[in-house]
């Protein structure tokens, strides 16, 4: 049935995960193959996680038996990024917390939530995150990925203070 | 930031004990990080290519400027994991700056002559407190011009026009003005096809940011059944943007892509360009290749720009993160990568990959399956609509599963792998669809998942089963008569047996039925009573409608956990006459339904049936449609916006009440908590905040509990699967806060579910209404 050393991995991982959440039947195999992009990589075995306890027994046990992971958060990115054809680890349903600091000038969430919640926890203090890409409404936050460069506000002077209090993201 | 490494180790950059702690594990790894960052930097050279490349936008390779703007190693990790698409640790937390969200926004759509001249008003525009400055090419307007929606003036325009969408906010409408003046001003000296206009009311420039929101989709929509399309995201510097563009124009041309579309984020000089494409032969495979290997050289060695200003690496451009870093800064982010994985067991492949076609290899193909979903272009917008999601599979995954199993069909290649799919297909992709077609809200190109699965189960449905529908339709009178008195007979055993007895009968009857007999719960409703014909109380009636109280309200009454002894018919009666109408009823009513229950299982043909009935009656009561018509049932109201005749003028509870109470009753805030939820028939037709509109008019603090689309109820889905509305409505419980007195709806079907899994009673917003209104005008 699991190739290789995959088989090991899954009994180990059944000591604290329900088989609901370790997938390796033909159907959803397929299924998690793919992401916003053109390319399709068809995982062996599919483990969706929903607490850190869990992703650090996870990758103990990747990293004991050598088998190569890949995280899946929205799976809404174009360049392929988001495919195994090994272990695909996803977010489900879970990863969702969020807690906005004092005056909401922080906002510190969980992988799992959506770009556009976190606006809307945001919006009763009229305040948002920076990132606005047009895939908000479903991209979440693990995978998100543009680059800061608040530093560099301070050192390329006034021009780009603007671009990026605008545009970047603003990661403490 | 909470990152998670790939042995397992924690480390909490945000908290000093965390930091500690790793330290005293990896302090090596640590160690290593600030040797390479202080080689870096002491690399005058390399430092400044990579300040260099970091003045424009890009997510190519790693993020190396935390190794030359930070010295901490723990800091340095914190922003070398930003952009490292999980090829570097898991990410646990994070903690963002926000920015304000400035209430005011005016947009004006810019044309100029040619795209030249657009980008050549670029960097005056970028001197000004502007928001966003997108750049569209002239093929960028045709592909959406003439759409509903869109500006008129977009299909006489010359062949050359280029367009800027620019947007300026502020915090207050003095600030709004000054700033759309700065603009005005800084662009005054450029030639422009059309007055610089710009807008500030809220229609009018959702209506122009349609145009930007449409120019990736409407690729999608018209490419050829079996082609993708793709999307490349590169950056220039700004002062060369003009240049670039027309460059990329004769690149498109020379490979034989002229109908890609190019715009962008000007500001950044950040252009992208969609066009369709054949993976499906070698020779359009090396198409691409050779368009890839002649962008890629031009926009390194021309511009020296990003192969990926924001979409990332991944497979896509990880063959050229070497041309475009150079050998130097490319051997860094290996040794970086070397440092944390030095396995290579995270995300191998992305970001760093050796192979220097692995951009061409693994390609997804997409063959023609069924034309209701040929279109999509799999992006996953659709999923976090979906009820089942977590149950089963998202829309696109029934998508990406047909999509194969046509392909083997097709092909006749490994039977046995159809088997095996398609077996599992029957529970996983069609049994547990909804079928409320929430995922088309969702969808850039408009696909209905639930539409196809609709059809599957009609190509599906047998001939016995079309009997017995028949035989149903054609007595609706006799099955809604049987209902209610089935859900009578339930309803007293569920008095007198109590809940826990009664839900442990109802499993056993389930067992032993092949799951066939519903599930029952305790928010099940009594059999309802006989509507009772309109007497017209309260003074003299002014003016009348027609009600149709959907079969479903007609069979099923109160349930136990109503305060009320009224079931919903009776109640929008009384509601209706409390509001100076009278009540007229279609002729027959015992034997009308919309035909949706018929419909959704396959049985296409007796639900036209019913559809056609149903019409007849409601035109002949209404006038032809002169006399408004009120249904009590979101999804029922849906499906007979769509079947029949346009000119009746049928109304969904929210709608009608917001557009006839007010002048006729007096509404007065209940000094309670309400939640609401909005049935997926509602939220397609645009009501989500028209109903919360309503409930604020009824009581003084309304919730909507976060993430709930769907509950997955799905007419009755909910009695044969329960796991579906179950999963669908997991965090349901949690969204309601405790001193929340009621739940309302607009579905009577979806109300028990919602009832089920939040433990709050919900019922129709009918209820509500009525209890915070007495006849008279409302303010
Ligand atoms: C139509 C369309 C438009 C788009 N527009 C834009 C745009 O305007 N701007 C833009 O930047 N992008 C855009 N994108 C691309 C994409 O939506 C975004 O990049 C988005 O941020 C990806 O988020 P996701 O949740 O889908 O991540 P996924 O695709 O699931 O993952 C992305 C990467 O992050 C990694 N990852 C996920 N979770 C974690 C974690 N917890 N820890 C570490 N790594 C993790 C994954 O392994 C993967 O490498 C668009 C996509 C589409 C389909
Ligand atoms: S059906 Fe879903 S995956 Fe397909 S195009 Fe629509 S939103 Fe994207
Ligand atoms: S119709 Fe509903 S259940 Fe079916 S795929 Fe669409 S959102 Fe999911």
């Amino acid at each position: 049935m699991l190739p290789g050393g995959y088989s090991e991995f899954f009994s180990s991982l059944r000591a604290f995960l329900p088989p609901s959440r370790l997938l390796h039947d033909e159907l959803s195999r397929l299924a998690y193959g793919t992401d916003a992009s053109f390319y399709r990589l068809i995982p062996n075995l599919v483990v969706k996680v929903v607490s850190e306890e869990e992703i650090i027994r996870v990758l103990a046990e990747s990293c004991r038996l050598r088998l190569p992971v890949t995280f899946r958060a929205a799976g809404t990115s174009l360049s392929g990024q988001s495919l195994s054809d090994s272990v695909l680890i996803v977010l489900a349903g879970a990863w969702k917390r969020y807690r906005i600091n004092e005056d909401a000038s922080r906002i510190t969430l969980q992988p799992g939530v959506v770009g556009a919640h976190a606006n809307v926890y945001l919006a009763p203090y009229r305040k948002k995150i920076g990132p606005d890409p047009a895939s908000i409404n479903s991209a979440m936050i693990g995978g998100y990925r543009r680059k800061q460069r608040q530093r560099h506000v301070l050192r390329h002077g006034a021009e780009q203070l603007q671009d990026d209090c605008l545009d970047e993201d603003h990661l403490r | 930031m909470r990152i998670i490494f790939g042995d397992g180790s924690v480390l909490d950059t945000g908290d000093p004990e965390s930091r500690e702690r790793f330290a005293g594990t990896h302090g090596k790894l640590l160690g290593r990080i600030a040797e390479i960052a202080g080689r870096t930097k002491s690399n005058g050279t390399l430092a400044s290519r990579i300040r260099d490349k970091y003045r424009m936008k890009n997510t190519t390779g790693y993020s190396l400027n935390a190794l030359v703007d930070f010295d901490d190693p723990v800091e340095i990790i914190e922003h070398l994991m930003i952009g490292s698409e999980g090829t570097l640790g898991f990410i646990a937390e994070v903690t963002y700056n926000t920015v304000p969200d400035l209430p005011c926004k005016a947009t004006a759509l810019i044309l100029f002559h040619d795209i030249e001249a657009a980008c050549g008003a670029v960097p005056a525009l970028k001197s000004c407190s502007v928001d966003a400055a997108e750049l569209m090419d002239r093929a960028s307007l045709r592909s959406v011009e003439g759409k509903e929606g869109m500006p008129e003036y977009l299909s006489g325009l010359g062949e050359s026009v280029a367009a800027l969408l620019v947007e300026a906010r502020a915090s207050d409408p003095s600030g709004l003005a000054a700033r759309v003046e700065e603009i005005r001003r800084a662009l005054d000296r450029f030639p422009k096809v059309r007055p610089l206009e710009f807008t500030g009311i809220p229609a009018e420039y959702e209506k122009l940011w349609n145009i930007r929101k449409g120019l990736f989709p409407s690729v999608g929509a018209v490419r050829r059944t079996g082609t993708t399309v793709i999307i490349e995201d590169v950056a220039f510097p700004l002062p060369r943007l003009a240049e670039a563009s027309l460059d990329l124009r004769n690149l498109f041309v020379r490979h034989g892509y002229g109908d890609a579309i190019l715009f962008g984020h000007a500001l950044e000089g950040n252009l992208h360009f969609v066009f369709k494409q054949d993976f499906n032969v070698p020779s359009e495979v090396g198409r691409y290749g050779d368009f890839i290997d002649e962008l890629t050289a031009m926009v390194v060695r021309k511009y020296d720009g990003s192969l990926k200003a924001e979409h990332g690496t991944g497979r896509n451009m990880a063959p050229f993160v070497e041309l475009e870093w150079g050998a130097e800064a490319y051997a860094l982010m290996k040794e970086i990568k070397s440092v944390f994985d030095p396995e290579n067991l995270l995300n191998p492949g992305v970001v760093i990959n050796d192979d220097p076609g692995a951009h061409l290899r693994n390609l997804k193909p997409l063959p023609a399956a069924h034309e209701i979903i040929d279109k999509c272009i799999e992006c996953g917008f659709c999923e976090v609509q979906c009820p089942s999601k977590d149950l089963t599979l998202t829309p696109r995954q029934r998508i990406v599963v047909y999509r194969e199993m046509s392909r083997l069909t097709a092909s006749g290649e490994s039977s046995g792998r159809l088997a095996a799919l398609g077996g599992a297909y029957r529970y996983e992709g069609v049994e547990t669809c909804a079928t409320d077609g929430l995922c088309s809200t969702a969808c850039p190109v408009g696909i209905d998942t639930g539409k196809m699965i609709k059809h599957i189960r009609w190509r599906e449905t047998g001939r016995l089963p079309h009997a017995v529908a028949r035989a149903f339709a054609g007595n609706m009178s006799a099955v809604t008569a049987a209902v209610s008195a089935m859900l009578s007979v339930v309803g007293v055993s569920h008095a007198l047996l109590g809940t826990s007895l009664m839900r442990r009968a109802a499993l056993a009857l389930r067992g032993i039925s092949g799951n066939r007999i519903p599930l029952w719960n305790e928010y099940m409703p009594r059999g309802a009573g006989r509507i009772p014909p309109s007497r017209g109380i309260g003074g003299m009636p002014s003016g009348k409608v027609v009600y149709f109280p959907s079969c479903i309200n007609r069979a099923m009454g109160a349930s136990r956990d109503y305060d009320e002894e009224v079931g919903l018919a009776h109640k929008t009666v009384a509601l209706l006459e409390k509001a100076g109408y009278e009540v007229l009823f279609p002729e027959n009513l015992r034997d009308l339904c919309c035909g949706m229950a018929f419909d959704s299982k396959g049985f296409r043909e007796e639900g036209a049936m019913k559809a056609d009935e149903l019409n007849r009656a409601l035109r002949e009561v209404s006038n032809d449609g002169e006399l408004p018509v009120y249904v009590d049932m979101s999804p029922c109201l849906y499906r007979m916006k769509e079947t029949l005749d346009r000119r009746l003028r049928l109304y969904e509870p929210i709608e009608f009440m917001l557009a006839f109470f007010p002048e006729r009753l007096k509404f007065r805030k209940l000094p309670e908590t309400v939640a609401i939820h909005t049935t997926c028939s509602s939220a397609k037709m645009g009501l989500s905040s028209r109903f919360r509109d309503l409930a604020e008019m009824c009581a003084e603090r309304v919730v909507v509990p976060d993430g709930v689309g769907c509950c997955g109820w799905a007419g009755d889905r909910g009695f044969t699967f329960p796991e579906l509305n179950a999963s669908a409505l997991a965090g349901l419980r949690s969204g309601i806060p405790g001193e929340c007195s009621g739940g309302y709806s607009t579905s009577r079907t979806c109300e028990i579910g919602l009832s089920l899994h939040s433990g709050l009673s919900y019922k129709s917003i009918v209820y509500l209404v009525d209890r915070c209104t007495t006849p008279g005008v409302t303010a």
